[in-house]
């Protein structure tokens, strides 16, 4: 009586075969039959991925008295029906009008000059050439809100259920298995398993819904027969899965973890039966973020939780760390390696210093000295952009005038060209030295403005007084930034922007349509809120009127304004040598002033040109 | 030397940027769930030395730069189920690209506290959203910045949770998030949409699950 409520336990034999034709695998216990394409299994898709422990009943084939090893115990099975029943062949239709014939779709579909071919025996015979989109549309819309379907729990895809897709296909071109509960985890898993041991293709799958085609010759008089299972066996005992100290911990580590757990906010709560598709990639995502992850299975049976639990181990992957309070405690592991790509900052400077490490090879190494010293003194500058910028910032907000600002740009480079003379020994190799520096200039100014390492500035300084030369080219270096094309008239844009934006505001200042509160009338809120009212009624109407009107304009202005900029942008991205962008630069600032004049002007002008029947409108 | 690649990031733009907070005038609402965009303004405003003291087309609004990008500061004092027609006309007026709107708003599909950051979205039936697409043409290619206030306990009435004041607890959640919000918005008128915006994204989602 003591026993009862645990099943005994039989040990696993050395040999693989406890019994005839039953053998213990990885995937848990699998059935071997005389003529059989593959072994077979309870579940072929919830198969725990593990090797059995022990067994909990004596092997046995499952498959009937004649397959059965054992002394048959139970009853006898019903005979045979006697009638004479024909058989169902898929290319041998009823008539059509024959009456208590259930429907039955034809084979098919085929295509334009496309024969059936009645003796498939293959696979892809009976697939027969792969669907169009049509096809493939139509035969999911035949069946998309059909009742008859094929219901997939807990145990996934058992043995039985090969039998019961042939007979859906029997009498349907497409066979709709709607899957619920701990299968749905692994959908790829079930789609895999069941084009391998059924045949078919799967057509159209959404959340927990397969849509099966049969294929186009599939004919149900050859479809392979399989015994049918008439007992489910009972499971193996499968090693634990939360073991008291997980791998790569010390106990103590793990027991404060499983404290930590016990306040931790579960991500996410799992419905009983409900479609857990994408607990898997929440799972990883939520790894990418935290090192311990939560799942409230409460209301789930005890078994599913662990199934689920099961399941996550092996695709997150993750080590489980307990199940208490029915929520699935899991840890990414100590190995675990983070699917993002790293942060920006660092990987720009890599491929900046990858990138001068290529060009160096190509150089002559005679100056080898000195093209050391420069790439230390560009990754430097890569890695103190902050530093960089202030000094930048600085000497442009000294020479506010962009003439003056455009003038230096000229000058710059020849200055540029006599210093690099005089200083580095060879003329006629600066070019050469210099001009991969062009690009890697391009691509190290767009990373200028993140001020992320502040901390290595002292560091670069320090560098940059080692060497002795460094100071000059430094401050070429500086220079020839300053000089280079994106930076300059970016720069020079957002000076004359922010200018912009306060000129817009002066001028509704001026015609009225703005109001500067002063510092006592800011404080309250309600104030803020009454004069905004009082002015706004008091705007005069043609104002608020021109205002919206201006809306829509100034929306298709938008987009010009935007590929203008774009355009400005590439042109300098794509001439890289400094005389010419200094043109761009020249040119495009013009424009720019020109633009803004124009635009400044329009705003201006365009007040006394409203349309007549805005003037009726007005005046009405 | 134009077989360079060209970096991910592109170079920064320097078209201005204009920032709404929603929210409802008044101190009747200062402090409530629904005026939370306006506090997050407000934080924005202070950290980068913006005053706003300027009205105009019913909204009050501050010009300033975050690093070198000119960036306008709105607060609309029309209500706000009718924020459209404050920002819509300053829009125009300066000529801001749609893609340089950052519309800050209360979020009652996210927890309390946790932001998010997006290129473009719907309106989520806020209705403050709501109106500002509807004066934008119906465009919703804007970014948004949405903050979380939560969902309304068991069966109370939205509107009343959301014109109600945070609680203590929800309140010291909501400053440390107003203060990751500041940097992702600098962040974000510095360097664009990128790889940082996700990682901030999953970093926000995630903020109180770890202990």
């Amino acid at each position: 009586a003591a026993a009862r409520g645990r099943a005994k336990k039989i040990p696993i034999a050395d040999t693989d075969e406890p019994a005839a034709g039953v053998r213990v695998t990885d995937r848990g216990i699998s059935y071997r039959l005389d003529g059989a394409p593959f072994e077979f299994q309870y579940s072929y898709t919830e198969a725990p991925r593990a090797r059995p422990v022990a067994l909990r009943e004596a092997p046995f084939m499952p498959f009937g008295p004649e397959a059965t090893p054992r002394p048959w115990t139970g009853r006898k099975p019903l005979p045979k029906s006697r009638k004479e029943l024909p058989e169902f062949d898929s290319f041998v239709l009823p008539a059509p009008g024959k009456k208590g014939v259930k429907p039955v779709q034809s084979p098919g579909p085929f295509l334009a000059g496309m024969e059936p071919r009645y003796q498939s025996v293959s696979r892809e015979d009976i697939l027969g050439e792969p669907l169009t989109k049509e096809e493939v549309s139509e035969l999911v819309k035949g069946s998309l809100k059909s009742k008859r379907q094929l219901n997939m729990g807990r145990d996934g895809l058992t043995h039985n259920m090969l039998e019961n897709i042939h007979s859906h296909w029997k009498r349907k071109r497409v066979c709709k298995i709607k899957c619920k509960g701990v299968c749905t985890i692994d959908m790829d898993n079930i789609c895999h398993q069941l084009e391998e041991k059924v045949g078919g293709k799967v057509i159209h799958r959404q959340g927990g819904v397969i849509f099966l085609f049969r294929g186009r010759n599939y004919n149900y008089r050859t479809r392979p027969c399989f015994p049918l299972m008439l007992w489910k066996p009972v499971a193996p005992v499968y090693p634990r899965l939360v073991t008291k100290v997980p791998g790569g911990l010390t106990p103590d580590e793990a027991t404060e973890m499983r404290t930590r757990g016990h306040q931790l906010p579960p991500i996410c709560k799992l419905g009983k039966n409900g479609v857990y598709a994408n607990l898997v990639n929440q799972v990883r995502e939520a790894f990418e973020a935290c090192d311990l992850v939560r799942v409230d299975c409460s209301g789930l049976n005890k078994s599913d939780c662990r199934k689920i639990g099961a399941k996550l181990k092996d695709l997150v992957p993750c080590i489980l760390l307990s199940f208490e309070f029915e929520h699935i405690l899991m840890w990414r592991g100590s190995d675990w390696k983070s699917s993002l790509p790293p942060l920006e900052n660092s990987y720009e400077v890599t491929k900046v210093q990858e990138s001068f490490s290529g060009k160096e090879s190509n150089e002559k190494v005679t100056h080898s000295g000195n093209v050391l010293a420069q790439i230390e003194l560009v990754s430097a500058a890569t890695s103190h952009k902050n530093w960089n910028l202030d000094e930048g910032q600085e000497k442009f907000k000294d020479s506010t005038d962009s003439d003056m600002v455009l003038n230096s740009a000229k000058d710059v480079p020849a200055l540029f060209h006599s210093t690099g003379i005089s200083r580095t020994e060879p003329s006629a190799d600066i070019p050469l030295e210099y001009s991969p520096l062009n690009p890697v200039c391009d691509i190290m100014d767009p990373s200028l403005n993140c001020r992320s390492i502040p901390t290595n500035n002292c560091e670069s300084r320090a560098l940059v007084e080692k060497s002795e030369h460094c100071p000059d080219d430094y401050n070429l270096e500086m220079k020839r930034k300053r000089n280079d094309g994106t930076k300059g008239t970016v720069v020079l844009n957002s000076g004359s922007k922010v200018e912009g934006l306060l000129c817009l505001l002066e001028q509704a200042i001026h015609s009225g349509r703005a109001l500067v509160l002063s510092e006592d009338e800011l404080a309250d809120s309600d104030l803020v809120y009454e004069k905004s009212v009082a002015f706004t009624k008091s705007i005069p109407r043609r104002l608020v009127f021109e205002n919206t009107r201006r809306k829509s304009s100034a929306r298709r202005n938008v987009p010009d304004n935007h590929a203008r900029t774009k355009t400005h942008l590439v042109e300098n991205k794509m001439l890289s040598s400094p005389v010419e962008n200094k043109f761009i630069v020249n040119g495009g600032s013009a424009m720019q002033t020109i633009d803004h004049g124009q635009e400044f002007l329009s705003d201006v002008v365009h007040q006394g040109t409203l349309r007549v029947d805005e003037l009726a409108k007005l005046l009405a | 030397v134009s077989s360079v690649p060209d970096p991910a990031a592109g170079p920064v733009e320097y078209t201005p940027w204009l920032i709404a907070g929603l929210g409802n005038p008044g101190n009747k609402y200062y402090g409530t769930r629904h005026n939370v965009g306006f506090e997050m303004v407000d934080r924005i405003a202070a950290e980068e030395g913006i005053t706003m003291n300027t009205i105009q087309s019913k909204s009050l609004l501050g010009i300033g730069s975050i690093g070198e990008v000119p960036v306008l500061v709105v607060k609309p004092q029309s209500y706000m189920n009718y924020s459209g027609e404050a920002i819509g006309p300053l829009a125009a007026y300066y000529q801001v690209p749609l893609r340089h709107i950052l519309l800050i708003y209360d979020d009652t599909s996210l927890p309390n506290g946790v932001l998010r950051l997006q290129k473009k979205g719907g309106h989520g039936r806020h209705n403050g959203l709501q109106n500002v697409i509807e004066h934008l043409d119906g465009r919703r290619e804007f970014p948004r910045l949405s903050i979380g206030i939560g969902s309304p306990p068991g069966k109370m009435d939205p509107r009343a949770f959301l014109l109600q004041k945070f609680s203590s607890e929800e309140r010291v959640q909501i400053d440390t998030a107003l203060e990751q919000g500041v940097d992702a918005v600098r962040t974000l008128v510095l360097k664009g949409f990128s790889g940082s915006t996700e990682r901030f994204n999953l970093v926000q989602k995630y903020k109180f699950h770890r202990v």
